[in-house]
């Protein structure tokens, strides 16, 4: 390392501690309190959430669980994931037909090369660097690796207004950190042959956080490949919801004209719910481990059957120690192993007991997870994570 | 941080459990003030976004209070929470909670972004390999020694070194070039 380098970084991050600074929001410690409240009613007397499952799982899979009472769970458990609204059908638009028959429209067909040599009007970016600008832009060439303006595919020519003439639909995306925004543009000449923005087809927004690809028709119809999320920073890329929408122009802007209006519940996640009971941690041996044993009833509350059922949480503090982990077969997730033991469709439960070792040394008290894992060894989210997880407080 | 340290020898019993709950109070509500800020711009920078690293930090200190009574105890309490955190941010609590995170970001306030120098930095960041780069934000955001991160990352010194070494120079390369680009423009 030279110290011109050790300067250079550490100014960097000296006016990235300035910059940052200002905008952190603690959540505050009456929040630490509340949720430490929360988790301690939920592990230390499991049935909680037994028993609000009673009321909503199908009747023949509860007959595992813990029926012991225990205090009403708290409202705030229940976690509303996605304000999963009623698929409303796609706005009624006319078919593009509503632009006169103009004589001699422009021709509207630009070439990549003339598009990256171009000053180009995007849409604005919301939210992004100042670095994405917007007006008279020169494209890059991608890929994409700095936040600025970039052509990511296309261009792509169709008649898009009917007006006899051709235009040029692209994917432009400028990076912000680690994902990027996207728009699906279009663009025409006037009738001077300057390249004019007929109009933003469809943009990322909270919610549509990806456009991967898109496609013309004949007609003059634009689809759009759009995901729920861009994934970034570890998410596994098969998390995204991803859907086919149709857009078309109206005379004045594109509208959506096909496809599905909405992300709805991600239709491959299920309802995992793991309880536990009778925790036995014996005296700490010479060593200072202390054996473990619990006992976990898993419920699969559905909609999704769950082809492999994981656990997790042995392998960062304890080590696994005969009885149900002997059948374990590993399986390493992005980052950790889980064991994976049995299916579990659904409406079924299962209930496993765990013995294993744990070090009084422990930073943490053993948390086991219940993780879903399908048959290609993909792991999912829950679609209420919150009670897939059972911290052994009294283990410590 | 520690604030009150006054054992009185002829407090009553009850006396003592109230004044030790109270201890518990000023410690957790001042290690949390005083170092919310800093392990969330490290894990920002670590990470890439602000909004998840605030998360960590909070879940961290979650953990730090649901075993404060031995937490409390450690030589130094924050240097664990900063391992609880770093360890979530790179574990899979993270990762199985990124896309709840994209979900919840729905109902959160906008929270203003960083300008585009910061961009670069974080950028520049998001290309070393995991190791180096928090070798790095260690160094210069958390100001930890290199013995210091050695005994958080349970490597030997040696290590954090090269770590250090390898991601000062990544870095540099990458930030001047940025800037260059950015100069041409």
């Amino acid at each position: 390392m030279t110290e011109p380098d050790d300067i250079l970084i550490g100014g960097e991050f000296a006016e990235f501690r300035t910059a940052y600074t200002p905008v952190v929001h603690p959540a505050g410690t009456a929040a630490v309190r509340r949720t430490v409240r929360r988790r301690r009613r939920r592990t230390a007397v499991v049935t909680a959430a037994a028993v609000v499952l009673a009321v909503v799982i199908p009747v023949g899979a509860n007959a595992a669980l813990d029926r012991r009472p225990g205090p009403p769970p708290a409202p705030a458990q229940t976690v509303t994931p996605t304000p999963s609204e009623s698929t409303s059908p796609p706005p009624s638009t006319p078919p593009p037909s509503t632009a006169g028959s103009t004589p001699a429209a422009p021709d509207g067909r630009i070439t990549r090369s003339q598009l990256l040599a171009a000053q180009l009007d995007l849409v604005s970016w919301p939210d992004a660097p100042k670095t994405c600008v917007s007006d008279d832009v020169r494209l890059r060439s991608g890929p994409q690796d700095e936040s600025v303006p970039t052509l990511l595919a296309g261009p792509e020519y169709a008649d898009l207004d009917g007006d006899g003439a051709t235009e040029t639909v692209v994917l432009v995306a400028c990076r912000y950190g680690e994902a990027s925004g996207k728009q699906v543009l279009a663009f025409d000449r006037d009738g001077d042959g300057r390249i004019i923005t007929m109009g933003r087809v469809v943009g990322t927004r909270e919610g549509m956080d990806d456009i991967t690809e898109f496609s013309v028709r004949d007609g003059g119809e634009v689809r759009a490949h759009v995901a729920d999320i861009q994934p970034c920073c570890g998410t596994p890329e098969w998390t995204p919801q991803r859907q086919w929408r149709t857009y078309a122009w109206n005379g004045e802007r594109f509208r959506q004209v096909d496809g599905p209006t909405k992300f709805g519940t991600d239709p491959r996640l299920t309802d995992l719910t793991m309880t536990a009971r009778d925790v036995v941690a014996g005296p700490p041996d010479k060593k200072g481990i202390r054996k473990v044993t619990v006992t976990v009833t898993v419920v699969n509350r559905g909609p999704v059957s769950v082809r492999q059922l994981g656990f997790t949480g042995w392998y960062d503090y304890t080590r696994p120690n005969g009885s149900a982990l002997d059948r374990c077969r590993n399986v390493r997730l992005d980052g950790g192993i889980a064991c994976v033991l049995d299916i579990l469709s659904v409406g079924a439960s299962r209930t496993y007991t765990f013995t294993f070792d744990h070090p009084v040394t422990a930073d943490e008290p053993p948390t086991l997870r219940a993780i879903h894992i399908d048959s290609q060894e993909r792991y999912w989210n829950d679609l209420n994570w919150k009670d897939n997880e059972v911290e052994l407080t009294s283990v410590g | 941080m520690t604030v009150t340290r006054e054992p009185m020898l002829d407090e009553p019993p009850e006396g003592t459990a109230r004044r030790a709950e109270r201890r518990e109070a000023v410690d957790f509500d001042g290690l949390y003030h005083a170092h919310f800020r800093s392990l969330t711009l490290q894990l920002t920078a670590y990470c890439g976004d602000l909004s998840q690293a605030q998360d960590m930090v909070q879940e961290a200190f979650c953990r730090a209070f649901a075993r404060w009574s031995r937490v409390s105890r450690y030589d130094d309490p924050v240097a664990w929470v900063r391992r609880v955190a770093w360890n979530l941010a790179t574990s899979r609590w993270r990762r199985l909670r990124t896309a709840q995170a994209w979900l919840h970001r729905q109902r959160e306030e906008y929270v203003p972004g960083p300008g585009p120098d910061r961009v670069a930095l974080t950028a520049a960041l998001a290309e070393l390999p995991p190791h180096q780069r928090r070798a790095v934000v260690l160094h210069y955001l958390a100001d930890l020694s290199v013995a210091q991160i050695a005994a958080q990352e349970d490597v030997p010194e040696g290590t954090v070194k090269s770590w250090l070494y390898r991601g000062r120079t990544a870095l540099a390369a990458k930030l001047t070039t940025t800037s260059e680009v950015n100069h041409h423009d």
